[in-house]
């Protein structure tokens, strides 16, 4: 059990809900949760911590969403780190373009939690 | 305060370590180098900055205020404590003092940010909950649908039930419709008798018992398996439509937001169902005023009773096998909705015959006995006038008048007689006048030319009639089918004359089970005719092109499991007879 996530939102509120959500994991099956306010900020964080799971922002200044899930799949250390969009652009073409570039999944938001949940702990290999 | 869990855990839910350790840097800066800074929960130190403080070190705490009234306290441990000023002191202790206000400020902030937080992911919950449980429930208009679809999602979403059941009111009274887990369907039923479901059907409001042993309104009816209890009432405006009841084996499994989320649901599923029920009703309706405008047909004519409804049985039958058959009619295929229709084309072919006049349609004979009287006393004057032998003539004329495709020499007798004028007192009499001798003359059937078009206005007639009747999509091609079913393949046939592939392959099918029937029953011209002789004269009428030769083979080939078939079925009344039986209104 356990495991690392991280979640990279500039805008406050969704890192928050985010963390809010999370945070049942956190207590009841030791996750632990990591947050980043921008892409670049994101991609160290990836880096340094190697995080087993990250919801990741696509629109974001700087470097977006897209652009860090590229390089993330481009780095031979990073294969193991899975990575779920999660954006407010619901267009098909969208999707498909994050799945293209390596996405696990492609989430719209206002985000279900319970979706959320269920995702990460399936991903985290965790036993409801 | 959570006494139960480790010190470091108690800490961990006021803030998070790697905050308090930002704070402790930016303190420790303020501070001389010897210090140690650590927090502390009780008197246990436990996130020290840099070391753990000995225990001859002198340490300074100040309590941090939280909302948890948590024991914590932020200390700094000094070295050499006695070689520190006191004006120094006093500055140490005010850096304490502002890193606990500091600390406290953000702990409060981060609770409140938490609280908040809570409730917006509880809407959040709930609003997905409808986005998701509105597109599930609403996709279908059938009951059953509908009911699996609200136990799905009380299955699936978060709720501690391990079984549960939805319950619909039946003619006597409620009854189980579905149900998840493992659950023996006895327990659940004595749950209908329980006060606590009447109060919930009156009240039409949802309830939890946390120890459902202790409910004196129910406490009797329940098993061991059941030791909490969620019951919901299924509403929709001021009806209830059904109770649906989760349980789970633990006591206090359920909680205020479970009620919240379930009522949710109900009020859904609530809607849904009535317009289910809604949907079924015009259905039901619409399939009882087609079977009332049937019998209507039927009333008018004992000799044609049941015809319309042998129809129809007799063409679904008739239509399942085609559907299987896979040599000549390989690419025909019908599905429930096309036998639906071609049901209610066989109920409803003859329809205009209401607006047909009731002597042709009721004709026996070719002409009624009361003008055959008139005749024979006509006959009489004129053999006695003529001293002339009359009965046999009259016993003759008695005869054709029973025919149904007299003889040439009959014929020609009716030619001989109708030229013979009489003279009584002045005034002079035909044996037989003009109408009469029309009548009399006809080849085949009983009907004059003008008779038979009036009996030929029938197939527009059941058009123009149902042309009122707003039918759904899947019977649009009902009229047509009606329109055709007295069309023949060599262009022979009424109205329009239409000639093969014209003819919609329904119509055909129709053709030939009212032929079928027609000959088979008894009419007012004629007794039954056995069905092996039914069948010839089909086989004669394909053989004439008028029918289809496939179909007429098909069905002759057949006959013994289409009539088999045509008692079994039961398509006019496709669903449950729950719908419209209800009186609603006294559900409560």
């Amino acid at each position: 059990m356990g495991g690392k996530i991280l979640v990279v939102d500039d805008e406050v509120h969704i890192r928050m809900l985010l963390e809010q959500t999370l945070e049942e994991l956190e207590d009841d099956y030791d996750v632990e949760l990591l947050t980043a306010e921008n892409g670049e900020e994101g991609l160290d964080v990836i880096r340094e911590e190697k995080p087993d799971l990250v919801f990741l922002d696509i629109m974001m200044p700087y470097m977006n969403g897209y652009e860090v899930c590229q390089e993330v799949r481009e780095d031979s250390n990073l294969q193991d780190v899975k990575i779920i969009l999660l954006t407010a652009k619901g267009q098909e073409v969208d999707r498909k373009h994050g799945l293209e570039i390596g996405a696990e999944r492609y989430m719209t938001k206002p985000f279900d939690p319970d979706e959320i949940l269920e995702v990460a702990k399936i991903i985290l290999h965790i036993e409801s | 305060m959570n006494a139960y869990l480790k010190p470091e855990a108690r800490l961990k839910k006021l803030l998070k370590p790697k905050k308090l350790s930002a704070f402790f840097e930016k303190a420790s800066r303020l501070l001389p180098p010897n210090s140690t800074l650590c927090a502390y929960i009780g008197s246990t130190p436990i996130f020290c900055k840099s070391q753990t403080p000995l225990l001859s070190d002198k340490t300074i705490l100040t309590y941090v205020k939280n909302p948890a009234s948590e024991d914590l306290h932020i200390g700094i441990s000094l070295k050499e404590y006695d070689e520190i000023s006191e004006k120094e002191i006093e500055q140490i202790k005010a850096v304490l003092d502002f890193t606990a206000y500091s600390i406290a400020n953000h702990i409060e902030a981060e609770s409140a940010r938490r609280m908040l937080g809570e409730d917006t992911l509880a809407k959040y919950r709930e609003l997905s909950l409808l986005h998701r449980s509105i597109v599930e429930l609403n996709n279908s208009l059938r009951l059953k649908d509908v009911i699996s679809a609200l136990i799905q999602e009380c299955r699936s979403s978060a709720l501690p039930a391990e079984m549960g059941a939805v319950y619909l009111p039946e003619e006597n009274g409620f009854t189980i419709f579905d149900s998840f887990g493992v659950l023996s369907a006895d327990t659940f039923e004595k749950l209908i008798e329980c006060s606590l479901f009447k109060d919930i059907i009156t009240s039409l409001r949802g309830e939890i018992l946390n120890d459902a042993k202790l409910d004196c309104r129910c406490g009797s009816k329940l098993c061991e398996k059941i030791k909490s209890l969620l019951i919901m009432p299924i509403p929709s405006p001021n009806v209830c439509e059904g109770v649906l009841i989760l349980t789970s084996e633990c006591v206090n499994a359920f909680n205020a937001s479970h009620l919240k989320h379930v009522a949710t649901l109900a009020s859904v599923a609530g809607i849904s169902i009535s317009n289910a029920y809604n949907f079924e009703s015009i259905r039901v309706l619409m399939d009882a005023l087609l079977k009332a405008l049937a019998e209507a047909i039927d009333a008018r004519d004992p000799f044609t009773a049941g015809h319309s409804e042998r129809v129809a049985h007799l063409a679904v039958s008739f239509s399942r096998l085609i559907s299987q058959e896979d040599n000549f009619f390989q690419d025909t295929s019908f599905n429930d909705e096309h036998l639906r229709e071609i049901f209610y084309a066989g109920i409803l072919h003859d329809i205009g015959k209401i607006g047909i006049k009731e002597e042709v349609l009721t004709k026996k004979t070719r002409l009624p006995n009361s003008m055959l009287d008139i005749i024979g006393m006509r006959m009489k004057l004129f053999g006695i006038h003529n001293q002339q032998e009359w009965e046999p003539d009259y016993k003759r004329l008695k005869q054709i008048n029973l025919s149904l495709s007299p003889h040439q020499e009959d014929l020609d007798f009716i030619h001989s007689i109708s030229d013979v004028k009489f003279k009584i007192n002045g005034s002079s009499i035909y044996l037989l006048h003009p109408d009469e001798r029309k009548c009399l003359l006809v080849r085949k059937g009983n009907l004059t030319s003008e008779e038979r078009q009036e009996i030929e206005r029938h197939p527009i007639e059941s058009q123009r009639i149902l042309e009122h009747i707003p039918f759904h999509d899947d019977l649009s091609e009902l009229l047509t089918i009606i329109g055709q079913h007295h069309e023949r393949l060599d262009g022979s046939g009424y109205p329009a004359g239409l000639k093969g592939d014209e003819i919609l392959i329904q119509s055909q099918i129709i053709a030939i089970v009212d032929i079928y029937d027609a000959i088979t029953q008894e009419r007012h011209y004629k007794p039954a005719t056995p069905q092996a002789r039914a069948l010839k004269i089909l086989a004669e009428e394909a053989h004439e092109g008028k029918l289809n030769k496939n179909l007429v083979d098909l069905f002759i080939a057949n006959i013994l499991d289409i009539e088999q078939g045509a008692d079994t079925i039961n398509l006019d009344r496709p669903t449950s007879p729950r719908f419209c039986k209800i009186p609603r209104s006294n559900l409560n």
